[in-house]
């Protein structure tokens, strides 16, 4: 990077006084000899002053104020707080289920004949499957109970996870060597 | 100052803590104190304030519903704000659409503006809403949030869950690209 594109990289963190005083010498002995980065410079001085005369600093009047009767409102006609389940709320909901459903699985089968007292090995494996399928999709609805759970909670924002478009620049590369501290 | 921002927090903490367990009269407090900064970043987000009246209550309804997964300690203006701009950029992405759909009739409607809007401030405010609403949806949020709310690039980071480095070249873009557009530049879009 040379000392141009180092100071195109540096000037919206030294306007908005985010240049550490260490690098802020070396970025104004630029714009003293450089006259194509001193213009840049006076421009982008103008850019940022001609944002702070379009009147954009507070939203229009009344708004702020609508807002909170709007949302004082609504949450008087009954919105409530989400239910935050933990994980461990998740897991025991999911054991009570398993166990309920081999409950009703158990006492609800056809009732077995006579001679199933005494069950081939044959019969005892297919009985044996059938608990582990059952077992499985057991599993399935746990992990998928879970899955929502995090999908919610990153959703949120609140929760742990990366989000979608978190590190993304809309643009070229971004510069390096510019640092922050407000002068 | 320092003492009455830790009050603040204090308070804040507490007004959260009360919200969290169901009470929705602390969490209107904390809309009150926050609308205004709030609001303020909906209307610089969308250049709307109708806009930015609705996105507004979306963002503190939401919060609402999930104030449970404000981890504590954690900035809850952070955490608004974070909604916001992406309730923003959503809008924003409709917005751009339907001023495709709409080119013609909007260029039409600005052919006949009325002599006002010929003066030179609202001239000059008019472009500069024009290139804030032509610009990313995420170097409009980090223009308006490090300049006009003046938050430190970290508190950028944090607010949008990126990186310092992406704040700076998104803060770089999109002064350059203002820069140009209001000189005459070429369009972006």
């Amino acid at each position: 990077m040379n000392e141009c594109e180092r100071f195109q990289a540096q000037l919206g963190e030294y306007l908005l006084g985010g240049l550490p005083m260490a690098d802020r010498a070396a970025f104004e002995r630029h714009a003293a000899q450089c006259p194509k980065c001193s213009k840049e410079l006076t421009a982008t001085r103008a850019t940022l002053a001609a944002l702070d005369r379009a009147g954009i600093g507070s939203a229009p009047a009344g708004v702020a104020e609508a807002v909170a009767a709007g949302v004082a409102a609504k949450l008087r006609g009954g919105v409530r707080p989400r239910v935050r389940l933990g994980w461990l709320s998740v897991a025991a909901a999911a054991a009570c289920l398993a166990i309920a459903a081999l409950g009703v699985w158990l006492t609800t089968r056809p009732p077995q004949p006579p001679a199933a007292a005494q069950l081939s090995n044959e019969q005892l494996d297919i009985e044996a499957q059938a608990v582990e399928a059952h077992a499985r999709a057991l599993l399935r609805q746990l992990d998928e109970l879970r899955q929502e759970h995090e999908a919610v909670s990153r959703m949120m924002g609140g929760g742990p996870g990366p989000q979608k478009g978190d590190e993304r620049t809309e643009g070229p590369a971004p510069p390096t060597g510019a640092r922050r501290a407000r002068s | 100052m320092a003492a009455r921002d830790g009050l603040e927090r204090q308070e804040e903490a507490r007004l959260v803590g009360a919200a969290q367990s169901g009470d929705s009269a602390a969490f209107e407090e904390l809309v009150r104190r926050s609308a205004p900064r709030l609001s303020a970043l909906a209307y610089q987000l969308t250049g709307d304030a109708e806009a930015a009246r609705d996105l507004s209550q979306e963002v503190f309804l939401k919060a609402f519903r999930g104030i449970r997964s404000l981890r504590s300690g954690a900035s809850l203006q952070a955490w608004l704000f974070r909604i916001a701009a992406n309730e923003a950029a959503s809008f924003l992405r409709r917005k751009a659409r339907e001023r495709r759909r709409l080119a013609p009739a909007a260029e039409a409607v600005a052919a006949g503006a009325g002599p006002l809007e010929r003066l030179v401030a609202e001239e000059e405010r008019a472009a500069v809403l024009a290139a804030l609403d032509a610009l990313p949806a995420r170097q409009r949020s980090v223009l308006v949030l490090r300049h006009l709310h003046g938050l430190s690039t970290a508190e950028v980071a944090e607010t949008l869950k990126c990186s310092a480095n992406s704040v700076k070249a998104n803060l770089c873009y999109a002064l350059r690209f203002l820069r140009e557009k209001l000189a005459g530049g070429p369009d972006r879009e």
